[in-house]
């Protein structure tokens, strides 16, 4: 399979994983696109292994990276109407991109792998690069806080 | 499993239900950024191989003092909607790499160079940017992959890769974790030589991220303790040394108490598991959910005052529940 073919058939799965994860198709689209970037560049040792699993994992860390940068800078340079290239079929509600950036990025993390893709602990763990006793962790106080902060949703 | 079967099936499908899609240019715009980006990576490597300033500039960083390699907090910054006591959820932080920009910049060129490159006499495996460096797992003369680039490159650990890993579980960021770990093994035993001289000792993780062992002791910290910070290892790695408020054995000595007093029926509800806090500013006590209802922040200051220390209580259930099938 060549790039772009690969490409084509992963981008919109992984653009569902960062809107969950991000809540806006900008985000979204940046994350997808730095992930698929990031693959492109190592395709020819990614291709014969699990190009798709790799670019989940860059998504779901470089999510959890820009999360703790945003939180110590104040981002005044950008544009929530830049132009991406996606559209938006169908929106998150509010209440519950209210409710999941309640959440460390670790915890919602945690919470969308499991809802979207049903990852057990060890897989949780591996995308997010720690052991499987803080994944279990994540994810427990993950959906306990969701239900704490949006109880009459969740 | 166990905690999703607890959560509304709407909440679930409201997540799942968010779709976005990529318009028609979508995929040439990512296929000409790989295009830019391996034009430029061409030229940093083009710049390695001549030789030069780059990994000097990664020497000096690698040879300057822990307080100028040191980039963040251990563990992250308490959440402000939090009123409860709440212990960290780990005792570091490892979700992206603790180093200074310029430093992670550097290997990552270096990392993007050594993958470009066909070596005679060994094959690259597996390479990932660390706190300790590049990790380079190859195949072939490992040997001679260390010679060519432990010699070329400052910052780089070369470590054969094992084929039988994937098979017991360890893939590649598996290996490349255990090899961190190895590094960090002088670093680790010199922290642990100094708890068996001095008291106060309340705990060590390994923070892969920032390529050192962290080393936590009770508050003030002594000066023959805080001295382990300007060690440095022949195999790389350092020491970080972070005060906290409470030793492990005061830690252990308020669980005993805790776990007496309920035993004893002295605080109503079911005790099913004490821990310290990873961060050391308190414990953390499991109370079955069926015995714990809504007094979690009452249950808490209770406990606290038992216990001399914070207590964050969580809803656990009794292990022997966990083990059931379908138990999570």
């Amino acid at each position: 399979m060549e790039f772009e073919e690969f490409a084509r058939a992963e981008t919109p799965r992984l653009l569902g994983l960062a809107y969950a994860l991000t809540g806006n198709p900008h985000d979204a689209w940046d994350l997808t696109q730095e992930a698929m970037v990031r693959v492109g560049l190592r395709w020819r040792r990614l291709a014969a292994q699990n190009p798709g699993g790799y670019a989940r994992t860059v998504v779901v860390r470089l999510n959890i990276d820009r999360a703790r940068r945003r939180r110590r800078e104040v981002l005044t340079d950008r544009s929530p109407d830049r132009a991406v290239p996606v559209d938006v079929i169908d929106e998150l509600p509010a209440w519950l991109v209210e409710a999941l950036a309640e959440l460390t990025p670790q915890q919602r993390a945690a919470v969308v792998l499991r809802a979207l893709e049903d990852l057990d602990h060890a897989t949780i763990a591996a995308r997010l690069g720690c052991s499987t006793g803080t994944a279990r962790s994540h994810l427990s106080r993950g959906l306990a806080r969701l239900r704490e902060r949006a109880p009459e949703e969740v | 499993m166990k905690e999703m079967d607890q959560m509304d099936e709407e909440w679930q499908q409201a997540l799942r239900g968010g779709e976005l899609r990529a318009t028609g240019d979508a995929v040439g715009l990512i296929a000409a950024e790989v295009r830019r980006r391996r034009h430029r990576r061409r030229a940093v490597a083009t710049a390695g191989v001549a030789g030069v300033a780059a990994t000097a500039l990664v020497a000096a960083v690698l040879s300057s003092g822990p307080e100028q390699r040191r980039a963040a907090d251990p563990v992250a910054a308490p959440d402000p909607g939090d009123v409860l006591f709440s212990c960290a959820d780990s005792a570091v932080d490892d979700s992206s790499l603790n180093l200074p920009d310029d430093v992670r910049e550097q290997w990552e060129a270096d990392l993007e160079a050594i993958e470009e490159t066909t070596f005679s006499g060994f094959a690259v495996k597996h390479a990932t940017v660390t706190g300790l460096g590049v990790i380079v797992l190859v195949t072939g003369d490992v040997d001679a992959a260390r010679e060519v680039l432990e010699g070329d490159y400052d910052a780089v650990v070369v470590h054969g890769w094992d084929a039988s890993g994937p098979s017991v579980g360890l893939d590649e960021d598996g290996q490349t974790s255990v090899v961190g770990q190895w590094t960090l093994e002088p670093a680790k035993k010199a922290a642990l030589r100094v708890t068996r001289e001095v008291r106060g000792f309340a705990g060590l993780a390994y923070w892969d991220s920032a390529g050192a062992i962290l080393l936590q002791w009770k508050e003030p910290v002594p000066a023959q303790v805080q001295a382990l910070e300007s060690l440095t290892f022949a195999e790389g790695g350092r020491i970080v040394v972070k005060g906290v408020p409470y030793s492990l054995k005061e830690a252990g000595a308020a669980m005993n108490r805790v776990q007496q007093a309920m035993q004893s029926g002295q605080i109503a509800g079911r005790w099913t598991m004490s821990s310290p806090c990873n961060d050391g500013t308190g414990i953390e006590i499991g109370i079955d959910p069926s015995s714990l209802g809504d007094r979690r922040a009452e249950l808490q200051e209770e406990l606290a005052q038992i216990a001399g220390m914070p207590v964050m209580v969580v809803p656990e259930e009794p292990a022997v529940a966990l083990m059931m099938p379908g138990g999570g």
